[in-house]
């Protein structure tokens, strides 16, 4: 039953980062297959909220969970960066 | 704990995919350097995270787990965010950068335009502008080759006005619109194309001259004026080019410019004709015209050369028609000008002006122009009037003579009247008379035809007692010759002779009564056929008198009856014979000749003693004769039957002599052919056998 400040931070500074983008979601639209970045996005910030729970309840189901949302967002990146670097999509 | 180092490891190895494409992906422009460097931060640092995760979860060691993930954490999380700033600010600087380019685009384009429409205002007539838009074109969007088409007035071809890069291309050359070409693809589309590469194109297939060019990209607009197409603006490249939006909303604008220019221009040429024609229609009007305003004030006038001004031009331009005309016709026109402005009609009046010394007569017709202004229209009527006056006292001259000259006419009717009725007695007496005359007549021809059956039954009785005197003269000069002195013998002798030539004479006579009484039915008689009977039965005559004979050889068929042909070649023939020189043997030819129309001429030529002019109508007479009966024996009734006979059968007798050279008789006689009617054909004349 404990979790560390900085946990809470990352937190916080994903929540704002999840502002940002609802604010200015029709600009970040334009960025190249946005869908990818922001899937992978979405996913490391589950997997940041899942290492907070984990201190809390089921430590060890959780923090697989964490480690799988984080592996799906490194995926998802790497599609991402595919598509950007080598494919060239706009 | 196993499989959460395999999804580490899987983590960790995408994470590194990532960084490779990110270091090999030759697509970097995508994103700006900035933010490429914070997505490799993010991925190392997402690495290190994994690798720290794999390490702990592996026993390795949890130095990572315990001092680094926490601040690994909030710099991953902070990159995140500063990724997606630094993102949006790039884009705000390229939006920035590509809104400014556009506008510097649009404000050069603008500007260009604005250029364009002053040129195109300015040139009115449509040659000149086909070719200043086709130039333009080219240079807007440096391209190689132009042409501009106009829609034909069926919609169905485009004709093309001009042409850049096209020499052999002529001016209203056809370009049929349901073809499958760019252009018609335009015109059915109302808007612009474009062919990247005609080589790749599939859409449209190349004309042959763009493949004769080297060709490979186009740019074609519709222009359109009023929603409808009104013509086509193509252009071409030799090289590869893929136009740009702006370029092609460039070249539609220009091109929708381009079609306003034209339409203005030939509206200007039209006008310009209109205006022409209207200033002939104007010039040929010999009346004079002033414009004028409301209150009757000169604006302008056209002059005319058969009406002088009243005063010069000076005196009333921009002055009211009081000041200038005489009251009475000022207020006339005031009246007429408010009564043509108030119901929008013409109206007229008449008026009469001492112009130097004559007076002079106009018809004046005020005719509405605009609210506010009229046209009058001034007719010097002077001539019409004067002429009017002529034709009224013409009119009035020309009915009392025409009362005059009817009251003669009756009184002449009333004489010829009175003439006819006197004609018409005339004509019952002449009626009369000629009924009389027809009644004469006939018992004329009666008694004729007694007297010639009478001569013939005379002729023939007489015939008894001349040959009971021959015989008996004959008989006494036989049986008593010797009881008889000389001057018995003589007497006898002489009896017998007289006998004889009255027998011949009445032979002769009987023989011109017959021809005169013959009914004539007409056939095909062979002249050559009849010499010949001619000639057997004077063969001994011939040789006594040792006479050469020369016939034509083929001699036509004529219109006659058998015996009177027969009878009228024995004849001349036993002339020729006969009335020969007497140290000369006869020389005789008979031959034809063809004469105008029907007939044909039949000459009979001897070598006799010929016949004196002045005796040539007398001896066709009957009982005429030239000689004595002791030199050249006959009745003097021969050439009369011949005249008789000819007659008879529709001809004519006539002779051409010389004395002491010969005579040429000739008979007139109408030509058989197989109808019964003329020939042609000239037969054999001159030819002897």
């Amino acid at each position: 039953m404990s979790y560390d400040i900085s946990e809470i931070i990352v937190l916080i500074i994903g929540i704002i980062t999840l502002l940002f983008i609802k604010n200015n979601y029709q600009n970040i639209k334009k960025l190249p297959s946005f869908r990818y970045f922001l899937i992978s996005f979405y996913l490391v910030l589950t997997g940041w909220f899942l290492s907070i729970l984990e201190g809390f309840f089921l430590h060890r189901t959780l923090n697989m969970l964490e480690h799988t949302f984080y592996a799906l967002s490194s995926i998802s990146l790497a599609i991402w960066c595919y598509r950007v670097f080598v494919r060239g999509r706009v | 704990m196993k499989a959460v180092s395999l999804i580490d490891l899987i983590a960790a190895i995408s994470t590194t995919l990532a960084i490779i494409f990110l270091f090999y992906g030759d697509q970097k422009r995508n994103l700006s350097k900035g933010n490429t460097r914070v997505v490799l931060s993010i991925l190392i640092l997402t690495l290190i995270h994994d690798a720290g995760n794999i390490l702990e979860w592996g026993g390795i060691t949890d130095y990572f787990d315990r001092y680094l993930e926490e601040p690994f954490k909030i710099v991953l999380s902070t990159l995140w965010l500063f990724f997606l700033i630094i993102s949006l600010r790039d884009m705000e600087i390229a939006n920035h950068n590509r809104t400014k380019k556009i506008l510097n685009m649009n404000i050069k384009n603008l500007r260009k335009m604005i250029e364009l429409t002053y040129d195109f205002i300015s040139t009115t007539d449509p040659e000149r502008l086909y070719r200043k838009i086709t130039q333009i074109s080219r240079d807007l969007l440096e391209l190689d080759f132009t042409i501009l088409f106009l829609l034909s007035e069926d919609k169905e071809a485009l004709l093309v006005k001009d042409s850049l890069g096209f020499p052999e291309l002529k001016k209203d050359s056809l370009d049929t619109v349901n073809e499958n070409n760019l252009c018609s693809y335009v015109v059915m589309n109302k808007k612009p194309a474009i062919v990247v590469d005609y080589t790749k194109e599939n859409r449209f297939q190349p004309p042959e001259i763009v493949k004769q060019k080297g060709i490979v990209s186009a740019i074609c607009a519709p222009m359109i004026l009023e929603e409808k197409v009104f013509g086509v603006l193509v252009g071409y490249t030799k090289k590869t080019r893929r136009f740009k939006n702006y370029e092609i909303a460039l070249y539609q604008a220009f091109a929708n410019e381009a079609a306003i220019a034209i339409k203005n221009a030939l509206h200007i040429q039209e006008l310009n004709k209109e205006k022409a024609h209207t200033r002939a229609l104007l010039e040929a009007i010999p009346d004079l015209i002033f414009k004028l305003s409301k209150d009757g004030t000169f604006l302008s006038y056209k002059p005319s050369q058969q009406i002088q001004l009243y005063v010069p031009e000076e005196e009333f331009l921009g002055r009211n028609i009081s000041e200038v005309l005489p009251a009475d016709i000022a207020k006339k026109t005031i009246r007429a000008i408010k009564e043509s402005l108030e119901h929008k009609r013409p109206s007229m009046f008449n008026y009469s002006l001492q112009i130097e010394g004559r007076l002079r007569h106009f018809e004046s017709t005020i005719v509405p122009f605009s609210d506010n202004e009229v046209v009058a229209i001034v007719k010097n009527v002077t001539e019409w009037i004067a002429t009017q006056e002529e034709l009224k006292k013409h009119k009035t001259d020309l009915e009392t003579i025409v009362e005059k000259r009817t009251s003669e006419l009756k009184k002449r009717l009333q004489e010829i009247e009175l003439l006819n009725r006197g004609m018409l007695n005339l004509l019952e007496d002449l009626q009369i008379a000629n009924k009389k005359l027809r009644e004469t007549t006939k018992q004329l021809e009666e008694s004729n035809r007694e007297l010639e059956a009478f001569a013939y039954s005379v002729s023939h009785d007489l015939r008894a007692p001349l040959r009971a005197m021959q015989g008996f003269s004959e008989a006494l000069l036989e049986d008593y010759s010797d009881r008889l002195d000389e001057m018995g013998i003589e007497y006898a002798r002489r009896i017998k002779e007289a006998a004889e030539r009255m027998d011949n004479l009445i032979l002769d006579l009987l023989t011109y009564s017959r021809i005169t009484r013959t009914e004539i039915r007409a056939q095909p008689i062979d002249l050559g056929g009849i010499i010949n009977e001619v000639l057997e039965s004077l063969k001994d005559y011939i040789e006594e008198k040792g006479a050469v004979i020369e016939v034509a050889n083929n001699l036509p068929k004529v219109r006659a009856t058998h015996s009177i042909a027969l009878q009228i070649f024995t004849n001349l023939i036993s002339n020729a014979i006969k009335f020969s020189k007497p140290e000369l043997p006869p020389h005789i030819k008979i031959y034809s000749e063809t004469q105008k129309g029907n007939k044909v001429r039949i000459y009979v030529q001897d070598n006799g003693i010929g016949i004196p002019q002045e005796h040539h109508e007398r001896i066709f007479r009957i009982f005429e004769r030239l000689h004595g009966v002791e030199t050249y024996p006959g009745t003097g009734i021969g050439l009369a039957i011949v005249k008789r006979g000819a007659e008879k059968v529709g001809g004519s007798v006539g002779l051409e002599s010389e004395p002491g050279i010969g005579s040429k008789f000739w008979v007139d006689m109408i030509r058989w052919n197989k109808e019964g009617a003329f020939n042609e054909d000239p037969g054999s004349d001159y030819t002897f056998g």
